[in-house]
């Protein structure tokens, strides 16, 4: 029995890619596997529309790319996360808990830390 | 993202596309490969497996132009630009009627407009090839009763200096044009100035050999010494390192050189020796004492702003400390560069410049109707388009392009042609004034002019391209589908351009006949030998080398010093009359009509019971003659009488030309009228002068008689600084030259006499001027005929194969071909009949007191062009429509 997978929410994709990027530079593959590991397989990202996600953020410098090659010698796309991609990051992060926190407070009242 | 990135990743996708291509597509197949890796391992069959991992990953051409988007490379778009612009060429070469006439009238306009901008801005705009030279100011007080410049400043300088805080290094400059001797003879008259050591310093460039000017030099009785430039040093030296310590003659000081500046160098304008200023302020009272330049440099971090707050408290102590003098002065801080050309002449620059956009806007809309008559042809091409799904956007985006293909082209052109007739004018330009160039005029064109031309030509391009495709791409395109096939449209030669052919055919009638007698006069001109004999003048300028000039001196002394000018004005009168070989010998302050300012002058009528009071009246040209100069001349007194012998003391006597008679006086007798210079310096604008005598237009003006407005003065010897000498000689006009050189000597050491040529030879660069001037008012004119006809064509043709099916059914229902032809070209001959009448009235009034026996005569020769080209125009279109086959046109509106 398993829970069904739930999609992405809009708009934290982009923050799921940094997060994932903060930790080793990787390939695109390696990124929808990796949101996929680390979210016990409730997070699954529709595969396709993770790259326009990611040539976007290589778009606003957030993060930069090069070719290299994987652990069987197959060259890929390899994906890092630049200087002003770590404080976008940091700052995304501190409104998604602001946003969490917010939202579970209106869930929860009297909880809230 | 930063400009530069967005610049490299576009050119990336437009040059290297297939690259960026082959890496999309081989992250995508990784993925998909990886997945099925993963399919595999979890016991998938390998079909299966592969399957699966496609299926999961979506459709791959949809994601592939999501990324595209997501980096900003619409490529559609970018691909879609590049098609236009091959497109573009393509129909340059298709339409070569179009692109020669169009591209013609383009290059002419942009590249006028850019020469002139490109001109103007080394003068409004100046780049100081010194270091931190826009941090180089000048410092003068301003006169604000008479709206000028104060440049007796000697004492504020003073006080300047030691309070100043914001500027630095301030000095002081003085002009002076000074004879320049080696120690065996060889003499020039130079722009020379005394200057500051300070400002040497204040602009940054260091000597090429030697030391600059240093403090020590300008202690009273430390030796004299002298500063010279590049050229004066391999003129006068050969360039020898060893003139460092030689002696030269600098007006009447004997001055070793201490240095030598490197080449280009010319501070302040184009001056090329300098002598140390000794400057003791107090010497001379508040508003006293020869008039100079005061110099400095904005401490660093400083502003404009904040030097000029600092002043005007100084201004204000002045205006309290100093009541009779300072009253109306007030000290003012500007850059160098914008001291250049005050406020009037830079708003002047602007408004020309502003009549060169008029001039290309004009050409834009002639070459915009062609355009517009060649893409009303292509209706159905742009009905279809859009029929298939082209938004206007892109059939807009494409006439653009065809367009900027055009004008960019022109303005390539344009540029090139601009550049090379700058580097040939200016130089040409500075010969005529007589003066050098100024030491920072560049002849690369500046960033500014290159980015100004490509702003016209995109301006161009859009008047070209856009308007017309606004008109074709209009909501009408539906009607115009269903209309293609009937073989006529809805298409129209709107009221706009038929009054541009009517305006245009209009203009060249009025301006054709003006332009060539004028450029006729001019050529003329430059071939005039008979009236006045120029080979048989010989002149140069004599100079006095003085301590000081006398106006500066006390009496006395000053009496003593212009006693003694006249004297010797008189001895080298009469020896160099005695040389053999001449025949007569008389001087003048300038070179009449030739570097001459031209003055504001006030005429005041001396019948007049109230003086009128016009403080701005028109301009004329003074000149100091001597008493002997209108005979030698060969210029009669026509009204009133000649000078006399006691006019020179008195001063107050002038003798009018017969233009100004006719362009000041309206003819009247000016004989008792009183004239004054307004914009003079001081007390010199309120003094009047009353008119005694009216001569004839002498001749000697390279530019031909009754060309200035001149005024005579009685010339007082010793008041200029140096005189022009005119000697007439007999038929060996050359060989007299080393004779008088040593008979002047002999006669005083003091005396300097320059560089001797033939008035003729003074003539020439006001004369290749003139034909260069000649030559551009012909291609002007060329192209304007050109445009009338290039636009009645289209006209033409358009209407043509609009009326295509017309005109088939009436030749099929038996209509004569003489009827047909003036029923379809009757709107041709109607505008070209307006255009030419209209055209000569406006002629008429131009050519005005022109209109001698020439004049008419060269309108009706104009107009019969005008007319045998505009039907010229007509007939290529006229035979295409005689020659429609009734069965043909039928069939094609079936």
């Amino acid at each position: 029995m398993t829970v069904p997978p739930t999609d992405v929410l809009q708009g934290t994709l982009d923050l799921l890619i940094l997060r994932t990027l903060s930790l080793q530079p990787m390939h695109g593959w390696g990124i929808a596997q990796r949101i996929q590991q680390l979210s016990q397989d409730v997070l699954q990202v529709n595969q396709g529309s993770l790259y326009p996600a990611v040539h976007r953020l290589e778009q606003k410098g957030l993060i930069a790319s090069e070719w290299g090659v994987t652990e069987n010698n197959r060259r890929a796309k390899y994906y890092r996360l630049t200087e002003s991609g770590e404080r976008q990051l940091a700052k995304e992060l501190e409104s998604w808990e602001r946003f969490t926190g917010a939202v579970q407070l209106v869930l929860e009242p009297g909880t809230a830390s | 993202m930063s400009l530069l990135r967005m610049l490299r990743l576009r050119l990336r996708a437009l040059f290297q596309r297939d690259a960026i291509e082959r890496e999309l597509s081989e992250e995508l197949q990784f993925h998909i490969d990886m997945q099925t890796e993963e399919n595999l391992r979890a016991g998938m069959p390998p079909e299966e497996a592969r399957r699966q991992a496609v299926l999961r990953f979506g459709g791959v051409e949809g994601h592939k132009e999501a990324s595209r988007k997501a980096q900003g490379l619409d490529l559609m778009g970018l691909r879609a630009s590049w098609l236009d612009l091959k497109l573009g060429l393509r129909m340059l070469v298709k339409y070569p009627g179009l692109t020669l006439v169009g591209g013609l009238a383009l290059t002419l306009a942009i590249g006028l407009g850019a020469a002139f901008f490109e001109f103007t801005e080394e003068m409004v705009n100046p780049q100081l090839p010194i270091k931190d030279g826009d941090r180089i100011v000048l410092v003068r007080n301003w006169d604000l009763a008479a709206a000028r410049p104060e440049r007796r400043s000697l004492h504020d300088f003073v006080t300047w200096r030691e309070e100043i805080r914001t500027i630095e290094d301030l000095g002081v400059f003085q002009g002076v044009d000074q004879s320049v001797t080696t120690e065996d003879g060889y003499t020039e008259v130079l722009d020379a100035g005394r200057i500051s050591a300070s400002l040497i310093r204040t602009t940054g460039v260091a000597p090429l050999l030697g030391r600059p000017l240093l403090e020590e030099d300008e202690q009273p009785g430390a030796p004299p010494v002298v500063l010279i430039g590049y050229g004066v040093w391999q003129r006068f030296f050969g360039g020898d390192p060893g003139a460092i310590g030689q002696v030269l003659r600098v007006g009447s000081s004997r001055a070793t050189v201490v240095g030598v500046m490197p080449e280009g160098y010319g501070f302040p304008i184009n001056h090329s020796v300098w002598t140390p200023f000794r400057v003791n302020g107090l010497e001379h009272g508040p508003r006293e004492g020869p008039p100079v330049l005061v110099f400095g440099k904005l401490r660093r971090g400083v502003s404009l702003e904040e030097a000029r707050t600092e002043l005007a408290a100084l201004g204000a102590r002045a205006t309290a400390d100093y009541p009779e003098t300072h009253e109306q002065l007030r000290p003012r801080v500007v850059t160098f560069g914008k001291a250049i050309v005050d406020a009037e002449e830079r708003l002047m620059v602007h408004t020309a410049r502003f009549l060169f956009l008029i001039l290309m806007i004009v050409m834009c809309v002639n070459v915009a109707t062609l355009v517009f008559a060649r893409t009303a042809t292509r209706e159905s091409e742009f009905a279809v388009r859009s029929a298939l799904g082209a938004s206007r956007r892109r059939i807009i985006g494409q006439l653009f392009l065809e367009a900027l293909v055009l004008t960019l082209g022109a303005a390539a052109l344009g540029l090139t042609a601009a550049w090379v007739g700058l580097r040939w004018g200016t130089d040409l330009f500075w010969r005529i004034q007589q003066t050098g160039m100024p030491f920072w005029w560049n002849h690369a064109l500046s960033p500014a002019t290159i980015l100004y031309t490509l702003v016209l030509a995109l301006a161009a391009a859009a008047m070209v391209g856009i308007v017309p495709a606004l008109k074709v791409t209009g909501p009408r395109v539906q009607p115009n589908l269903s209309q293609m096939s009937v073989g006529s449209s809805r298409m129209r030669f709107g009221g706009i351009w038929t009054a541009i052919v009517v305006i245009q055919v209009a203009l060249s009638v009025a301006f054709l006949p003006t332009a060539i007698l004028e450029g006729r006069t001019a050529l003329r001109n430059t071939e005039r030998s008979t009236e006045f004999p120029a080979d048989a003048f010989v002149t140069g300028r004599l100079l006095r080398e003085l301590e000081a000039p006398p106006v500066e001196l006390p009496e006395p002394e000053r009496a003593a010093v212009f006693a003694r000018s006249a004297e010797l004005h008189e001895e080298v009168k009469r020896r160099v009359a005695a040389e053999p070989g001449v025949a007569a010998v008389t001087f003048a302050n300038r070179v009449p009509a030739m570097n001459h300012p031209v003055e504001t002058i006030h005429v005041q009528d001396a019948a007049a019971a109230v003086p009128p009071d016009t403080a701005e009246g028109p301009g004329a040209r003074a000149l100091a003659v001597d008493l002997d100069f209108f005979d030698v001349m060969s210029a009669p007194i026509v009204s009133g009488r000649a000078f006399q012998p006691s006019d020179v003391e008195a001063e107050g006597s002038v003798i009018v030309n017969e233009t100004f008679v006719r362009s000041v006086m309206n003819g009247r007798n000016p004989v008792g009228h009183r004239i004054r210079y307004p914009k003079r310096e001081d007390a010199d604008a309120e003094r009047w002068y009353e008119v005694v005598g009216v001569v004839q237009d002498t001749e000697m003006d390279a530019f031909g008689p009754g060309k200035h407005r001149a005024i005579y003065h009685p010339l007082k010897p010793g008041r200029d600084a140096s005189l022009q000498m005119f000697v007439r000689v007999g038929p060996r006009a050359q060989a007299v030259g080393p004779r008088l050189r040593s008979t002047i000597n002999a006669i005083d050491p003091s005396l300097r006499l320059g560089e001797l040529r033939t008035v003729r030879e003074l003539w020439t660069p006001a004369h290749q001027s003139m034909r260069f001037f000649a030559a551009a008012q012909g291609i002007v004119a060329a192209i304007a005929l050109l445009l009338s006809m290039a636009g009645i064509h289209a006209l033409m043709a358009f209407t043509v194969s609009q009326r295509k099916r017309e005109i088939g059914i009436r030749a099929a229902l038996g209509a004569r071909p003489g009827r047909i032809f003036g029923a379809i070209f009757s709107r041709a001959f109607v505008q070209l009949g307006v255009g030419v009448l209209l055209g000569s009235g406006l002629a008429a009034v131009l050519m005005g007191d022109e209109l001698t026996s020439e004049g008419p005569a060269m309108l009706l020769a104009i107009v019969a062009t005008m007319l045998t080209v505009g039907l010229l125009a007509c007939f290529l279109p006229a035979r295409r429509a005689l020659r429609v086959q009734p069965t043909e046109a039928l069939k094609a509106g079936g």
